[in-house]
Order: C-alpha cells, then structure tokens, then sequence
C-alpha cells in the first residue's frame, strides 16, 4: 500500500522473538513505517527524550523487566512534552485489571497480542488503517 | 392400695395402760383394714422398734417415762424420718403439738376427743400425706440432681429480677458454686453483661428469646422465658443457659477453614490462570517461527520436512486449546458475586445460532422448548454450559439423521432441570463420572477433534451457580446431559435490583 505519511513507530518490547514477528508482521502487512526498538522502560523514556528524530506512535508492552509498561506510560503521561502521544499497549495479558489500568493511564488503545502469527497481522492492518490512515496525529 | 400389700403397722407409744386399751379398741374396729398394731410405753422401746421393723405410722404420745415434750417427737422423727407421726397430746400441752407439726410431724389428735371414725382415717391421712410427700422430695432430688449435673446452668427470678434459683453444673466453668446467686438481683448479677441482663428484662416483658453472650473464657447461649402464674400474670422468669464453648470455636475453625480454602482455591485459580498466560508465550513463538521456515524456506524443504512441521503445527494448535481451555476452567471456577436474571430461551437462541454453520455442516435437527424458566446465574456461566453441552450433542453424532433436543424436564423447589438431549453415539455408564474431569477423551484424536476440556468446564461452570449436572446414556444409545440450575425468583429480582 505505501499511501501512508512514515510515520516513526517505537516498539517496546524485552523479547527478541517477539520484536522479530513484530518486524515481520509490519513487514507483511505492508506497512513501511520505520520502526525504533527500544528493549526497556528506560530505554523507551531516553529514547523518547532524546532522539532528534522523535516516534511519533509508541507500542508499549506490559510486562517488561525494571520499570513495567505502567510506569513507563505513567511518566509518558506526567510529561508535558510527550503528554498527547499516541500510546498503544501491547501486551499478552488478558487480564481485565491490566486492561483497566492500561486506559486509567492514558493508554490510546490496548491490543492483545494474538497467538496465531496470521491473526497478528491482520490486526496490524487494522491497526495501521486506523492511526496512520483515520487518526489525525499530533504534529 | 397399701393395705392389700401388706398390713399397715401402727406404732403406738403410749405409757397410759387405760389410753392404749381405749387407742387399740378403736382401731380393731375399723372395718375391712388389715392393721397390726405394736405397743411401746417408752421412747427407747419406740426406737427399737422403729429401726427394727417396718413402721407404717407412730401415733406418739409426748409424755413418756423416758422423755418428755417435743424431744420426744424429734428423737423419734430423726430416727425414722419417712415414718409419719401422730402426734397424741392432752389438752394442756397443745402448744407442744404445734411445734412438733412445725418439725415435721403429720397430725395431732386430741386424746380426749377420739372416736373409731377419726383415728383411724387421720392414720390413713398421715400414711397418704408423707407418701406424696416423700414422691416430692424423690422428684425435687432428681431434679435438682439433674439440674445440679447438668452441663447447663438453669436460673429464675421473680417478677423484680431477684434470682430464686440459680443452679447447673454449668456454673463451674465461671466460677460461681450452685445456687451462691440466689437472693440477688440478676442486674444487678448481670451488670457487666448488658446482653443478659438485657435477655432478662425482655423475658419479664414477656419475650421469649436467646442470646450468645461470652462470659470469661465460656460462650453461653442463654434461652429465657417469662415464668406465668395460675392467672397467666408474669411471676419471673426463667433461664437456661448452654455452654456452647466448643461449638463457638468448632464454627469459629470452620470459619477458618473455609476461608482458607476459598482463599487456595482462589489462588489456585489465579495461579491457573498466569501459568497458562505463560504458556502462551513460547508457544506463540514456537508457531511464528514454524510459520515462517514453511513459508520463506518452502523450496528447500522436502515432503518429509514439510510433514514433520505440519506435526508440530497441529502440537502447537492443540497446545493452544488447551491453554486457551485451562484459562476458560480457570476463570469459570470463580463464582460471580452478584446473580442476575438470565433469559435462557433467549440464551440457547444465541448458543444454536453460534453454532449454525456446524448445524447446517451436519445436517442437525435442533429442537428448543418454548417455556424455557429465566435462571439466577450469569450469561457467562450459562454460555459456557449450553454451549458445551449443545457443542458436544452435534460433534458426537453420526446417526443418519442428527437431532438435539434442549429443554426444561421439571421445576420444582426453585431448581429447574433442563436436559440437552441427542441421539449421537452415546456414553458408556463406566465413564459417566470420567467425562466431567479435565482433558478426558474416551475415543481417538482423530475420530473427534478437541482437548476434552469442555465438559469439566460445564461442571465447574455448573458448580459455580450452585447447580449440579447428570449424564443418562448408554453406548450407542445417544446421551442426555441433565442440568439443575436455581430458577430466577421475583423476590430476588426485587433485592437484586436494589444492591
């Protein structure tokens, strides 16, 4: 497809494996977008701070190792200069008090990792319709 | 009655030769007693006699060569204490007869005034009189025996709370010694027990209840009841109180118990719950990675290869089942606080039309009564029942013309039984109790796909809204799952309504 504007997408997540499906699940669902990893909370806050070219959509994991996925979206939050961007959780949890959370803390959205590869890109269109296609993102 | 038995044996003790002759021609001529009269002109004689021999009555003359006066009468009383006495005295010394009767003596006869009609029916009046007498004191020693033994601690009060009677083995464990209460103000008693003395005040106002109250280290649980005299009035009232220590602390451990395990199962459940989140991890991996060998190194792989990594695509979906199941039988074990009505003729409306393409696969016959009752429970359990159940009735059936039949078979007691009938390939009575049980498959993978979770999750599902579930079946016979479930009552749609 291609007929997005790029936009910068930051992806946190500790799993290596689950960064490459992710990867190929971008890869497939044709979406061009440029993708930061970042492999912790703390490299995910940094990252945001300091990159000259900054993400403009970030997915979040829950479970991460040092700060969680929860802490990293409360500090998003409390700080002024990233306060408004998109935060996608990505999480494998079912669980509805992580889903509550998620939202009480400012999440945009919360998506559950599906276990079938084919689900995940499906989704992933999906995904990439609505915030690079029907959403109006902060400048 | 007595006379049949045996004679009745008058003691006379008498010195006056003249008095006694007079004394034993009046009683010979008594008609139709048997009466065997013994003579005594001294009091040793009399109490030789009266240990000797089985007395009936003494007819006691005051005055005798030995002693005089009343210490003549209670020499003899307290010799033989269950022997009546008639007192006989003159006319000078009738103050002496009085006091004798005060100590315990039946009766006092005139000597002067004597006749053959009263002599002897106040000998037969006095024998009466200490025979119900002595029945008395036998019931009041067996009952105080009773009450004394008893592990409970029995009072009354008058109608002002004073205590009249307070006694009870059960006292023991306070420290108190039977009957030390009486005399006293049961407020007064009872002052720092505001419940019993409470109990107390509500009897005399002519309530009939209980309380447990814990005095010390004892529990009591303490009935009281307004005592009534002959007119119905409120004279007192009266207390029983219970140790029920050990009762109080067996529920109190139950209590525990109980707790305990709601709180391991709940953890268990929870603990289900993360492992099988866990699970899923790797094998989402594991699925990814097989996905994409097959798919950028398809032109390297040969037949087998392509085969083994099938076989562990099909590992991989089954695993997830499982896990998926295990989450399913996890959370369906946790009972919803909160039971609403559900609408089941609307509820397996939903569950049919989920499963209409399998239906229409098959070629299935789905029958569904129309006076289906509304249950109290939640749609979540009620799906995962129905749609098991209903699931389980189209995969196992091969007859040539499949019907599932769903229903209600009875309401009674406020539990209706619906049934989820087929006429598929049918359950052997050996594994009735088997197919309830988690991952429980009776035929080959390959005959029936699935985990063999479902049925344990409708019985846990079941259990969950306190229902139960049955299997009737016999192999090749078709089987029909019957599930009893509390129906939706009015009145707690009314409590329900306003939490």
């Amino acid at each position: 497809m291609g007929r997005y504007r790029p936009v910068q997408v930051l992806l946190v997540d500790d799993s290596p494996d689950d960064v490459m499906i992710a990867q190929r699940a971008f890869r497939a669902s044709r979406v061009v977008n440029e993708l930061t990893i970042a492999r912790d909370g703390h490299e995910a806050v940094e990252l945001l701070r300091r990159a000259s070219n900054p993400p403009e959509l970030m997915l979040l994991d829950i479970k991460l190792p040092r700060i969680s996925g929860h802490d990293v979206l409360r500090q998003v939050r409390a700080d002024e200069a990233l306060a408004t961007l998109p935060v996608i959780m990505l999480s494998a949890s079912q669980r509805q008090e992580d889903v509550t959370e998620s939202y009480r803390l400012g999440a945009n959205s919360y998506i559950q990792k599906p276990v079938a590869f084919g689900r995940f890109q499906e989704i992933l269109e999906i995904f990439a319709t609505y915030w690079f296609e029907v959403a109006t993102l902060p400048e | 009655m007595e006379a049949q038995d045996k004679p009745t044996r008058v003691l006379l003790v008498e010195d006056n030769p003249g008095d006694a002759r007079l004394i034993r021609e009046l009683l010979v001529d008594a008609p139709a007693w048997a009466l065997e009269l013994l003579l005594a002109d001294r009091l040793q004689t009399a109490l030789g006699l009266l240990t000797s021999g089985s007395v009936s009555v003494v007819l006691l003359d005051l005055g005798l060569p030995d002693s005089q006066g009343l210490e003549t009468f209670l020499s003899v009383h307290a010799c033989a204490p269950q022997v009546p006495v008639i007192v006989l005295t003159g006319l000078d010394d009738e103050a002496v007869a009085l006091r004798a009767l005060h100590e315990g003596a039946q009766d006092y006869l005139m000597k002067g005034g004597l006749d053959s009609g009263q002599l002897p029916r106040a000998i037969r009046y006095a024998i009466e009189r200490e025979q119900a007498a002595q029945a008395i004191r036998e019931n009041e020693n067996l009952l105080r025996t009773v009450v004394e033994s008893a592990p409970i601690v029995l009072f009354a009060t008058d109608r002002e709370g004073m205590i009249s009677l307070c006694q009870g083995s059960g006292l023991g464990a306070v420290g108190v010694a039977g009957g030390a209460l009486e005399g006293r103000s049961a407020f007064q008693v009872f002052g720092h027990y505001p419940d019993l003395a409470g109990a107390v005040r509500r009897a005399l106002a002519g309530e009939t209840h209980a309380v447990t109250t814990q005095l010390g280290d004892v529990a009591y649980q303490v009935h009281v009841t307004p005592a009534r005299d002959a007119r119905g009035l409120i004279a007192g009232m009266i207390g029983v109180a219970t140790d029920v220590t050990e009762r109080t602390n067996a529920e109190a451990r139950l209590q525990r118990t109980i707790g305990d395990l709601q709180r391991k199962t709940s953890e268990l459940e929870s603990f289900t719950y993360s492992v099988s989140h866990d699970l899923k991890e790797p094998l989402r991996t594991l699925e990814a990675f097989s996905q994409f060998l097959l798919e950028d190194y398809a032109d390297k792989l040969d037949e087998q290869a392509r085969d083994y990594l099938e076989r562990m695509g099909r590992a991989g979906v089954r695993l997830r089942q499982m896990i998926e199941e295990l989450l399913v039988l996890a959370r369906v074990g946790q009972r919803f606080e909160e039971l609403v009505r559900v609408d089941m003729q609307e509820l397996v409306r939903n569950v049919v039309s989920a499963m209409q393409v399998a239906v229409d696969e098959h070629g299935v016959r789905v029958e569904v009564d129309r006076d289906l009752p509304a249950i109290a429970g939640n749609v979540y359990h009620a799906e995962q029942i129905f749609g098991n159940l209903f699931g389980n009735a189209l995969k196992f059936n091969r007859a040539a013309e499949p019907l599932v039949r769903i229903g209600v078979r009875s309401v009674a007691n406020g539990r209706a039984t619906f049934y989820v009938q087929d006429n598929g390939i049918g359950v052997d009575a050996e594994y009735h109790e088997r197919i309830f049980q988690v991952f429980q498959q009776l035929h080959k993978r390959e005959e029936y796909e699935g985990t063999g979770a479902g049925l344990a999750i409708v019985k846990r599902a079941v259990e969950a809204l306190g229902g139960t579930v049955q299997l009737e079946s016999a192999l090749g016979q078709g089987a029909t799952f019957l599930v009893r479930l509390p129906v939706w009552e009015a009145g707690r749609a009314a409590r329900t309504q306003a939490a």
